[in-house]
């Protein structure tokens, strides 16, 4: 298969599904995702790409994007981003399946399956992407992808809380990402991750922040402490995709970038840091897992903490364990998510408190969910047993700190995944007396990530089927892959796993009395109480700033428009040679004093419409001015706007209050004096010295050559339409939004606000002009 | 005077309003060459419509004017990508003549579409906020009462005419 071929479309399939599951919602509804997870088999046809990968010969794309700045949309899969990739549209096939039973009718079914798939498009591009600038352009869609499914139930305030919190602390590591993106490219020489000059970044002095800053974007996107917090609340999700986003890709987007940068981090102090962070995430996520009793909530605190392992492996450099860990993670909880969804649907609740004995009236459900939730305890001979013994292994590498942080939070995770179990045994109870049982559709999708969840534990018995995938990413992330197994033999490690079961087992009996405990030493203060308040006074340093500038008063706007315009015109103008003044002509003269008239007029009269009339005249008297200059389309316009403005503004008279005079005080008056001649001295002095010419002219080029390269005499429209035609689809679509923004004012809002007798001052102006077309 | 706007008024507005309307399309077609172009000619055919929203309390136009604003972006828009399919640069125009047998010839130029999408937008724009500006601020009736700045509350306006877009 062509790479130059496959991998584009791969990426641009889901965006495709995206385009078309508008018009297929209205039609199937939620059968939408029978045919939608098609979009998601040209992904699945990169396994064609694994050989390639595993020699360590990446497939890879090139299209031009700005050839001109050295910038291609380069693809790239190597072997870690092609088992990300499979990862993505594996789960993205089985999520989109599973939502077709379990969105209800009268969903809007074509926005989710809209934004589900663009979010997957935006996932494979993200992990696939070998240019720098795409990968955070893919990255930042992730991001509002996000945003959108959170909020998908938006008439739920706790929906709008969590969107809106998911993607302001994703949305700041994104920039940080933008910064951490740049730098690297600046010192590294290259947009390209492959391309980077790793002994020039290394030496570089932007090496450090650069470093930091992808720490920061990981940590935001990955939940690591401190930025966790938005996690949780992102559950008010539907399932399926807290599924696919929030346990299994997006949240794992982070921990990609730290390991495709782990190259850059080894070695250094911050991989220290990143290692503890990581630690400390997994130690408080499980923590607070144990205290939920929302099933949704468990899971979603204990994927923060499994991403605190995965970011403590990749930044103490043991990308074998910590892929092993990604992948048997991404089956299990994929798996238990979308078991959730289940318990959900036919029990209408996810209180573990309410739900018990679900094993009998839901065995097929048991049965998928059981060696997940195992997997995730660490318990043979599940896969999460094998990853979590390397874990173990590798955190004893580290010093017995780590493996003592490592093996607290592990017996905290045992603990927690039991009670995950608990909801399946026991006498039967749940708010339902009785349960439809799921019909095989809704439990179908669930059955690979379950048999996954096995075979990386048993199959083959000697060399297990992960291996083969910690295989695929050795090459990508230069590490050397070794057969990974279930029994390693007697050793300290697997002691610490025997002590971790029965230290979890007695955590689990004792669950009340240390939730008791949990409960007295709560603090008045958490992260999501530092977010709120920090969130409150933003706005009001935001409302206090816009009081400041922009306040009530118009002549107060004014003020600090044109003292900031003037200010801001006099430090660029600073320096400039002034030519000398010419003569002016009589005509001219005669000109210009009509439209100083005019505007003395307006500024004197009290009518509106002798105000109005003043400035037709003034108006009228720059056409003239343009006409003298021998500017005809210049004149045309001007005549044109005026006339229809002067009409607007007589079609408007009736909402405004009648012109009065408001008495201000002498100082005001010689502030607004002082001011007003600043401003005009400011903009006489510029206008000067822009006469001086410091490049050769642009207008000569024009001249000659509007005939032969635009094929047109009148050089105005030549430069409107073709040698700035980019400038003019700037300003008609400025003109559109203005057009739409006055349509929705007008017509679209339901009521007129109430227009009484605002307190106007005699400054009052006239209306701005529409803003014509400037060559 | 009985009802709306003066008689002369509304006689005199057809005969202009079509002069006006020609002339747009003179200074539409000769743009690229003398004085006009599509933002000329959309002002001038704006204030056409101003014409008869001030003598018919109607719209210029039978269609939505609102709908010419998307339809000119997507024509200038188009314009400019057209030229990437074929692998040259964003709005790279292309001109030349063509010549009919018997006809004569025509000097003809891709931007005078790109000149088209500017005109729908002025006149989409520009006629929009007329029409929506006239119905709300009662542009007719301002000039049936001959010109005087009429009620400042908004109070006691009657029903507002039906909405025609």
């Amino acid at each position: 298969m062509n790479p130059s071929l496959l991998l584009p479309v791969a990426v641009a399939a889901p965006f495709v599904g995206a385009a078309l599951a508008p018009l297929l919602g209205p039609r199937l509804r939620a059968r939408s995702g029978y045919v939608l997870w098609l979009a998601f088999v040209p992904a699945l046809a990169l396994l064609a790409f694994v050989g390639p990968a595993l020699r360590g010969r990446p497939a890879t794309s090139n299209l031009a994007w700005v050839p001109d700045l050295g910038l291609g949309f380069t693809l790239r899969a190597d072997g870690f981003s092609l088992l990300f990739a499979l990862m993505v549209a594996v789960i993205g096939v089985l999520v989109t399946l599973y939502a077709a039973s379990y969105l209800v009718p009268g969903e809007r079914h074509g926005r989710f399956y809209g934004y589900l798939m663009t979010f997957g498009g935006a996932m494979l591009g993200l992990v696939l992407s070998d240019n720098l600038i795409a990968l955070f352009a893919f990255w930042e869609l992730t991001s509002i992808a996000s945003f959108l499914l959170v909020g998908f139930w938006d008439s739920r305030a706790a929906a709008r809380d969590g969107a809106v919190k998911a993607l302001l602390v994703t949305a700041v590591g994104g920039l940080a990402l933008l910064v951490a993106v740049a730098l690297l490219g600046v010192a590294g020489h290259s947009a390209t991750l492959s391309g980077l000059d790793l002994a020039a970044l290394r030496a570089s002095p932007l090496f450090p922040p650069a470093l930091a800053l992808v720490l920061v974007a990981a940590f935001t996107k990955s939940a690591q402490l401190p930025f966790h917090l938005w996690l949780p609340t992102a559950m008010e999700a539907p399932t399926p995709v807290s599924a696919f986003l929030h346990s299994a890709t997006m949240v794992k987007a982070g921990v990609f970038l730290l390991a495709k940068f782990g190259f850059l981090l080894d070695g250094t102090s911050m991989a220290q840091v990143a290692m503890y962070v990581g630690l400390l995430t997994m130690f408080w996520g499980s923590y607070l897992a144990l205290r939920q009793n929302d099933l949704k909530a468990l899971l979603a605190y204990s994927t923060v903490s499994q991403l605190g392992i995965l970011t403590a492996m990749y930044a103490s450099y043991h990308p074998l364990g910590a892929t092993a860990h990604l992948v048997n993670h991404a089956a299990f909880k994929a798996a238990l998510f979308l078991v959730v969804g289940i318990i959900d649907h036919v029990t209408g609740s996810r209180d573990i408190r309410l739900l018990s004995g679900l094993g009998r009236r839901l065995p097929i459900t048991t049965l998928l969910a059981v060696p997940a939730a195992l997997s995730m305890a660490g318990v043979p001979p599940f896969g999460g047993f094998v990853s979590k013994e390397l874990f173990y292994e590798a955190m004893r590498q580290e010093g017995w700190l780590p493996a003592a942080i490592a093996v607290t939070g592990s017996v905290m995770t045992f603990a927690y995944s039991l009670r995950f179990l608990s909801v399946f045994f026991g006498p039967y109870q749940a708010e339902a007396p009785h349960v439809h049982r799921p019909h095989a559709a809704f439990w179908l999708p669930v059955l690979p990530l379950t048999a996954a969840v096995v075979a990386f534990g048993v199959l083959p018995p000697q060399h297990t089927l992960a291996t083969a995938l910690t295989d695929l990413a050795a090459p990508g992330l230069g590490f050397h892959a070794e057969p990974l197994a279930l029994w390693h033999g007697l050793s300290v490690t697997l002691a610490l796993s025997v002590l971790t079961w029965l230290l979890g087992t007695a955590l689990h009996l004792a669950r009340d009395r240390f939730a008791s405990l949990q409960e007295a030493f709560t603090p008045g203060w958490n992260a999501n109480t530092v977010y709120y308040a920090l969130l409150a006074g933003l706005e009001r340093f935001a409302s206090a700033f816009t009081r400041l500038t922009q306040g009530a008063s118009f002549a107060t706007h004014l003020r600090v428009l044109f003292v900031g315009m003037a200010a801001a015109d006099a430090m660029r103008g600073y320096g400039l040679i002034l030519p000398s003044l010419s003569p002016v002509p009589v005509d001219m003269a005669l000109a210009t004093g009509l439209v100083i008239a005019g505007i003395g007029g307006t500024l004197v009269t009290r009518s509106r419409l002798s105000a109005l009339i003043y400035l037709g005249l003034a108006g009228v008297a720059s056409t003239l001015i343009f006409v003298l200059l021998h500017a005809p389309d210049l004149a045309l316009t001007q005549l044109l706007i005026d006339t229809v403005t002067v009409i607007l503004f007589l079609s408007v008279f009736r909402f405004l209050p009648a012109m009065r005079r408001y008495s201000r005080p002498i100082s005001l008056s010689v502030l607004d004096g002082i001011i007003a001649a600043g401003v005009a001295a400011t903009v006489f002095t510029l206008l000067l010295a822009v006469q001086q010419p410091v490049a050769p002219r642009i207008s000569e080029f024009f001249l000659r050559f509007s005939e032969s390269l635009a094929g047109g005499a009148n050089v105005v429209n030549t430069i409107l339409v073709d040698f700035r035609g980019y400038d003019t689809l700037g300003e008609i679509t400025v003109l559109v939004i203005a057009g739409l923004s006055v349509l929705a004012l007008l017509r679209l809002q339901a009521q007129q606000p109430a227009d009484g007798d605002r307190p106007s001052e005699a400054a009052d102006g006239p209306g701005d002009a529409p803003e014509e077309a400037s060559a | 005077m009985s009802k709306g706007p003066d008689v002369f008024f509304r006689t005199l507005v057809r005969p202009i309003v079509f002069a006006l309307l020609a002339l747009g399309f003179h200074f539409f077609l000769r743009g690229h060459n003398a004085p006009g172009g599509g933002f000329i000619a959309g002002l001038i055919v704006a204030t056409a419509g101003l014409l008869v929203r001030m003598a018919r309390r109607r719209g210029l136009l039978r269609i939505r004017s609102d709908v010419l604003m998307p339809i000119g972006l997507l024509l200038a828009l188009g314009t400019g990508v057209a030229p990437m399919l074929v692998g040259r640069a964003f709005l790279t125009s292309a001109h030349g003549t063509l010549r009919l047998p018997g006809i004569g010839t025509f000097d003809w130029t891709s931007t005078a579409l790109f000149d088209l999408g500017v005109f729908l937008v002025v006149v989409g724009a520009t006629v929009t906020i007329i029409d929506l500006l006239a119905e709300e601020g009662g542009l007719a009736e301002l000039l049936e009462r001959g010109g005087r700045p009429g009620a400042r509350k908004r109070a006691d306006a009657g029903p507002e005419e039906g909405d025609d877009g």
